[in-house]
């Protein structure tokens, strides 16, 4: 029904199954990060990196054809370097470039969890949290929904109502609790769901470390819902495709020059697009990791802290 | 061999048409997408090439799905055959309030009890234009 790696049950960003809130988003957008309003004039996001505009921002003047087997490179096949471009641009980055439904389970840490229940999510940038709760390692017979689904959720023990989770630097990867609210009526969450999940909260603040015991469920990634992903991001996967189309047409341009001489008469013949291609690698090179740090840092994917 | 679509453009009848390989919706207009069947055979070389394909059944229809990451947003239509004496083209409306994520197309054909899926081959860009223009 949805495209999605597992068959779990499909996601409706707008309401759960059982009528409660659905994803909670971010505060503002991941790109430009925090972002909720700007002027027109300037595209900071576009579509997908399609092979024509590729073809014009990266390969102007390339020839994209092979000089030994005159084999020429159609857009299907730059298509596939974008897409393998895409790919280890987000294993450089730890950054997903569509978005993307993941579900961790994080552990109960008493420190964290006195600090507004301080979630750190090993991926970023969170765009909208679908469910966070506290379940069991269980899978069968908990009545969830997506039992016996590839990838099924435990027993869902609390959920922590969405009106509650703060999303204030989710673009970050840090997620909290916080049930500061006027009044729960106010907020519409039934009480019993707050008189239940106040108890379990109180009492497990009591407890030790204890691992995988928050389970959250949400969408990361810098692009939009409908494919729409930051200008720099298409730079850097632009400048990754170069490298990898580079690295099959080089070899083939690897004679750089010849002569041919016959007694007193003589003709060389040099080519210089050996280095030209060698040049533009060079660069892309330079241009993808520079990117790719900048993003890193952005997105905060450079560093990890925590406590022990 | 794949079975692929590949969608058209400027169609004007079973002759006159371009076939694209990219194709841009802007957010909020309405369009009429048209598209062809192919199939991919070998040529006399032994090369693959795509050829278009008619569907043979008695009964043929095509879906075509828009898929999304959120269930609200995944469309599904039945396309209509425009020209009868080609059934190879196949049209589908979109309409201004359709959400469409970037590739998200598929196209299913049946063929009396025949199922064939095809890869969409266009790749299909969403924009917004002007202050519709939302961030990620």
């Amino acid at each position: 029904m949805v495209k999605r790696i597992d068959d779990a049950e499909p996601i409706n960003l707008g309401t759960n199954p059982d009528g409660s809130q659905g994803s909670k988003k971010s505060i503002g957008g991941t790109w430009p990060e925090k972002a909720i309003a700007a002027a027109p004039g300037l595209n900071r996001i576009e579509p997908f990196l399609t092979p024509s505009v590729f073809k014009k921002r990266f390969l102007f003047g390339i020839p994209l054809y092979s000089p030994i087997t005159k084999e020429k490179l159609e857009v299907k096949d730059l298509k596939d370097y974008i897409q393998r471009a895409a790919n280890l641009f987000e294993l450089e980055t730890k950054v997903s470039v569509f978005p993307i439904v993941k579900r961790f389970r994080l552990p109960f840490d008493p420190n964290m969890y006195r600090q507004f229940i301080y979630l750190e999510i090993p991926e970023k940038p969170v765009q909208e949290v679908i469910n966070l709760s506290i379940t069991s390692a269980s899978y069968q017979g908990t009545g969830e929904i997506n039992e016996n689904k590839r990838y099924p959720r435990g027993h869902e023990i609390y959920r922590v109502p969405n009106e509650w989770v703060d999303m204030s630097n989710a673009s970050r990867g840090i997620i909290n609790v916080n049930p500061l609210n006027p009044s729960f009526t106010a907020i519409n969450t039934s009480s019993s769901i707050a008189a239940s999940g106040a108890a379990i909260m109180q009492f497990i603040g009591q407890t030790g470390w204890v691992p995988a015991y928050w389970n959250i469920e949400m969408v990361i990634g810098l692009g939009s819902m409908e494919g729409n992903i930051p200008n720099v991001v298409n730079e850097a996967i632009g400048a990754q495709a170069t490298i990898l189309l580079m690295d099959n047409l080089i070899p083939q341009y690897r004679i750089v020059s010849q002569s041919l001489n016959i007694d007193g008469l003589g003709q060389s013949v040099s080519d210089q697009l050996y280095q030209l291609l060698q040049d533009k690698r060079d660069q892309a090179k330079e241009k993808f990791d520079k990117l790719t740090n900048k993003i890193k840092m952005i997105t905060s994917s450079k560093f990890f802290s925590g406590n022990v | 061999m794949r079975n692929v679509v590949k969608l058209l453009d400027n169609v004007n009848d079973i002759n006159t048409f371009d076939e694209v390989e990219e194709f841009t919706i802007i957010r909020g207009n309405s369009y009429n997408l048209c598209f062809r069947l192919f199939k991919e055979k070998k040529d006399c070389n032994g090369e693959p090439t795509l050829q278009r394909y008619i569907p043979i059944g008695t009964s043929n229809s095509v879906q075509v799905q828009f898929d999304n990451l959120d269930v609200e947003y995944c469309i599904k239509r039945t396309a209509t055959k425009p020209y009868p004496s080609d059934s190879s083209i196949w049209c589908i409306p979109i309409l201004p309030q359709d959400q469409l994520m970037f590739n998200g197309m598929r196209v299913t054909l049946y063929e009396d009890s025949k199922v064939t899926n095809f890869i969409v081959e266009t790749d299909i860009s969403t924009e917004d234009t002007g202050d519709r223009r939302r961030f990620t």
